[in-house]
């Protein structure tokens, strides 16, 4: 489904004044307040003749000019007593930047309604159009008879609507079209008894841009989304998905904003599946509320009906086929300034070949946080979980069931001068646990209640020196940066602990001056007593303080081997971490490279790399490149494996037609892991801008949905400007998976509200 | 580094918040003649207590998938921060316009942990604004900033 732009706070306030592309009218063109009749009317003509009193006849290039509203035609007659303006020959009405001209006009000036024959319009929008007969009601409507219509301002317009009535509601924004059709270049393309569309580029109920596909999974594919903007702060779009392969899905989203909560419902279904001859579903309800004092709560609930269902529906979209639980959590909590206490319950549907999440059922969790606080900053993390596993889809338990009590306390005293600072921070970790083990065995007896406490120590300092100096020929600051981070945690046995929700963090940067080599919820806790250097150096400008090239060296040595391990880990016994190395430069203002890189000083070899170049050298043109490897695992909890090439563009080739593209392979031969070099993920797509009104794209894609098999998809999208969709990007997936991708669709201003008076 | 050359410094990042408290205590450390005051909301017509006001004016967290393994899972998350501020003096005219720092972080990714990423995540982000913290002075005590605040304040002085 297309994606809408929620309905943000700022749209949800009323606004008075018309918006037209950040001009606002200025209220002192506007008569604010004036009633019509009291509004003088100037006239003037070749020749006037009046009897004084009833009726005034203008002749030769005659007009009627109020503040509001004129009239022009070579004949005008002016009935007083009825307040009637009768215009015969060219005659033309020009309001609120509307025109319409017609061989004769009849308006009334008391209530702004008239009619017109055989007129040419033209509108504020500028959509314009031509009738047997416009009918004008009031200021803000117009009716429209055997009309052709079209919102394209060009000389041969793209598209047309033919119908035999149009309404057009000015103040809401919308016209009607009843038995009308829709032309793309002649060619019609869609016909219905009742039409919409929107006349200012504002939110409208009506069809979105529709899209046609044809993938592995659903054989052609077409989704037709309906808009409706069913008040500012509310709106939901129903989408039809007639599918060849699986049958008719429907769909459908909405969306709410109220001042205390706000939330989206969406979901699908598809009654018979033709391949599985069962019904197919997906749901989703997020939901935001703030009850007032502090209280607020939330809750995201999804699911699907199988396993498989992603990998069949998702089109445009890696991130669904990719995802492997749908969560089901729930939160209620309070939270002032300083504290904050919750209430979650959480649980996992799992929809791929991975070992089911513990369930928390549920956790309570007070963290109170006092920054700044006479120099120091405290924290204290306080939870209470109830933790539960899932069977396997073959009855079996995979691990314990129990309960966890942390509490975690901290305080920091940070010393910031100019030039160095230093940070000492202690910390008291405190757990419980109470567990069944239902027999399982980690190796020894494992006890059903067990205890943790750990003191944690750190101190991290920095200094920072700088010098003036030039970088590419320019006044630059060179910066350099020295960082000691030392960590203390003392030994303590916890092997007979259970593992809820740790696992070991990747070594990084950011890892190597963190207090714990685990994450999560720290069912272990490594000791340590170990030292983490790092050296950086930076150019910056020196006017502007822009960072142009970052490079930063670093390496953690330990003074203690590693005796805390999950079950199955290899401890460590090295003295020396690997090497750290990062880069990051913006050589030019449009290219962009970033590195980082892990050197193993034992093997001697390179245990991670990742090297970034992208440049964008001009609105929707772009080149990316990256490769990134991770050695092979030696032990577990390791990171995967990866040796992959990723090459992604969005380039012009002529003036009208752009290119997108991307290309994922992966070098990695793995047997154990079902795993042979292969093309991941790639997109290749054209995509056409018309000079006038118009822009269509061919898009395909090809993804990997597991070890053996893949989904190819090809897209197609028609977009017209001025009709229909809100001209956001269509196709969100080209924002996903195309690094600064933009939409080239081309956008009609609308005309000013002065810019045709006469 | 150089001083601020404003004696009164408003600040709406909120104040009980690591990078609320790193950015008070950057700045107290690099103009020491500075004094940031409380940020309470002006009543109407009431003159501002500050001569310039450092603004939060958008923080947002992305996660986006960057690549899949040969299983067609995903193997790689990428993190994204987008922190934007601006400066603007008493008469809220803009010493700094809006400024975006982005942080950018690489997560490789295994679904078999989901809950002891999450955790990551949190833990990376959080580090990722305290990264920003030298950036934003970096940029605050840039000399253009500095002459702009010295211009409006000669331009209004002349005005008066």
């Amino acid at each position: 489904q297309p994606a809408q732009a929620a309905p943000s706070a700022k749209q949800y306030q009323p606004v008075e004044a018309r918006i037209v592309s950040g001009l606002r009218e200025s209220s002192g063109l506007r008569p604010v307040g004036v009633d019509p009749d009291t509004l003088p009317v100037y006239l003037e003509a070749m020749r006037m003749t009046s009897d004084g009193q009833d009726f005034a006849t203008l002749e030769g290039a005659a007009s009627a000019r109020r503040a509001d509203a004129v009239i022009k035609a070579r004949r005008l007659h002016f009935d007083q007593a009825s307040n009637v303006m009768t215009g015969t020959g060219n005659a033309r009405l020009v309001q609120d930047g509307n025109i319409v001209v017609g061989p004769s006009l009849r308006f009334n000036m008391e209530n702004n309604s008239g009619q017109v024959e055989q007129p040419n319009f033209w509108l504020q929008n500028a959509g314009s159009g031509v009738g047997s007969k416009a009918d004008i009601k009031s200021k803000d409507e117009m009716t429209v008879t055997d009309v052709t219509y079209t919102g394209c301002p060009c000389p041969d317009p793209a598209w047309r609507i033919e119908a035999s009535k149009v309404d057009l509601h000015f103040d809401e924004n919308e016209g009607i079209a009843r038995n009308g059709v829709l032309y793309f270049k002649d060619v019609p393309i869609l016909a219905s008894p009742y039409l919409t569309f929107p006349i200012r580029k504002e939110r409208k109920s009506g069809f979105l841009a529709p899209t046609f596909a044809i993938t592995s999974q659903t054989g052609f594919d077409m989704a037709l989304p309906y808009y409706f903007n069913i008040a500012p702060n509310y709106d939901a779009t129903l989408t039809l998905r007639p599918t060849s392969k699986r049958g008719l899905q429907l769909g459908g989203e909405f969306r709410y904003l109220q001042p205390d909560y706000f939330g989206t419902m969406a979901g699908t279904y598809l009654n018979n599946d033709y391949q599985l001859d069962r019904s197919r579903w997906a749901y989703s309800w997020q939901h935001n509320q703030v009850f007032g004092n502090g209280f607020y709560g939330n809750f995201d609930l999804n699911g699907v009906s199988d396993k498989d269902y992603f990998r069949d529906f998702t089109t445009l979209a890696i991130n669904q086929a990719s995802t492997s639980y749908l969560p089901k959590t729930g939160n209620l909590g309070w939270s002032n300034k300083y504290w904050q206490a919750n209430v979650q319950v959480a649980s996992y549907q799992t929809i791929a070949d991975v070992v089911p999440q513990y369930n928390k059922l549920p956790e309570f969790t007070l963290t109170g946080t006092r920054f700044d606080w006479n120099g120091f900053d405290i924290r204290s993390q306080n939870a209470a979980t109830w933790f539960r596993r899932p069977l396997s889809d073959q009855g079996l338990r995979l691990g314990p069931d129990g309960q966890r009590f942390t509490s975690y306390t901290s305080v920091a005293y940070p010393i910031v001068r100019p030039g160095w600072y230093i940070t000492p921070k202690f910390g008291m970790h405190l757990t419980q646990y109470e567990t069944d083990w239902y027999g399982l065995s980690m190796g020894g007896q494992q006890p059903a209640n067990a205890t943790r406490a750990l003191p944690i120590m750190s101190i991290d300092s920095g200094m920072t020196f700088e010098r003036q100096t030039s970088f590419f020929g320019s006044a630059a600051i060179q910066t350099l940066e020295p960082r000691i981070y030392y960590l203390r945690v003392p030994y303590r046995d916890q092997s007979n602990l259970p593992i809820y929700d740790t696992s070991l963090s990747d070594f990084s940067f950011s890892q190597a001056f963190q207090e714990n080599i685990y994450n999560g919820g720290w069912d272990r806790i490594a000791n340590a007593n170990q030292l983490t250097v790092a050296l950086g150096t930076r150019w910056l400008d020196e006017e502007t303080g822009f960072e142009r090239l970052a490079i930063s060296a670093g390496q953690r040595f330990y003074f203690a081997d590693q005796r805390v391990t999950l079950p199955g880990e290899a401890p460590r016994t090295d003295v020396r971490s690997d090497w750290l190395f990062g880069a990051t430069a913006a050589l030019t203002n449009t290219l962009s490279t970033s590195m980082s890189l892990q050197y193993n000083p034992y093997d001697n070899q390179w245990d991670r790399a990742q090297v970034t170049a992208r440049w964008v050298p001009k609105r929707a043109t772009s080149l990316s490149a990256s490769y990134r490897y991770q050695r092979q695992p030696t032990g577990l909890y390791q990171p995967q494996g990866q040796d992959q090439i990723s090459l992604s563009f969005q380039w012009p080739l002529t003036n009208n037609l752009y290119s997108v593209g991307r290309v994922d392979y992966s070098l990695l031969s793995d047997p154990s892991r079902n795993a042979t070099p292969r093309v991941t993920q790639a997109i290749a797509g054209l995509e056409y801008k018309a000079d006038c009104c118009w822009a269509a794209r061919v898009v395909y894609q090809r993804y990997a949905i597991d070890p053996t098999s893949v989904n190819n998809a090809i897209f197609f999208q028609l977009e017209l400007s001025g009709l229909g969709s809100l001209g956001q990007d269509p196709m969100g997936m080209l924002t996903r998976s195309i690094p600064s991708y933009e939409n080239i669709a081309p956008n009609i201003p609308p005309v000013g509200k002065f810019e045709r008076y006469e | 580094t150089t001083p601020l050359p404003f004696e009164r410094l408003s600040i709406t990042i909120p104040d009980n918040t690591q990078f609320g408290a790193d950015v008070r205590r950057a700045i107290r450390a690099a103009s020491p003649d500075t004094v940031i005051v409380s940020n309470e909301p002006l009543l109407k017509g009431e003159k501002p207590n500050f001569q310039a006001q450092l603004q939060q004016v958008s923080v947002s967290r992305n996660i986006r998938e960057v690549s899949l393994n040969p299983q067609g899972r995903v193997e790689e998350y990428e993190l994204t921060l987008i922190f934007t501020f601006r400066l603007v003096n008493a008469r809220s005219e803009i010493i700094l316009p809006d400024t975006t720092l982005v942080t950018v972080r690489d997560l490789p990714y295994d679904d078999n942990v989901v809950q002891a990423k999450e955790g990551e995540i949190a833990t990376l982000f959080e580090q990722m604004q305290r990264s920003m913290v030298d950036r934003l002075m970096r940029r605050i005590t840039s000399p253009d900033v500095i002459q702009t605040y010295e211009r409006l304040e000669r331009k209004a002085a002349q005005e008066k």
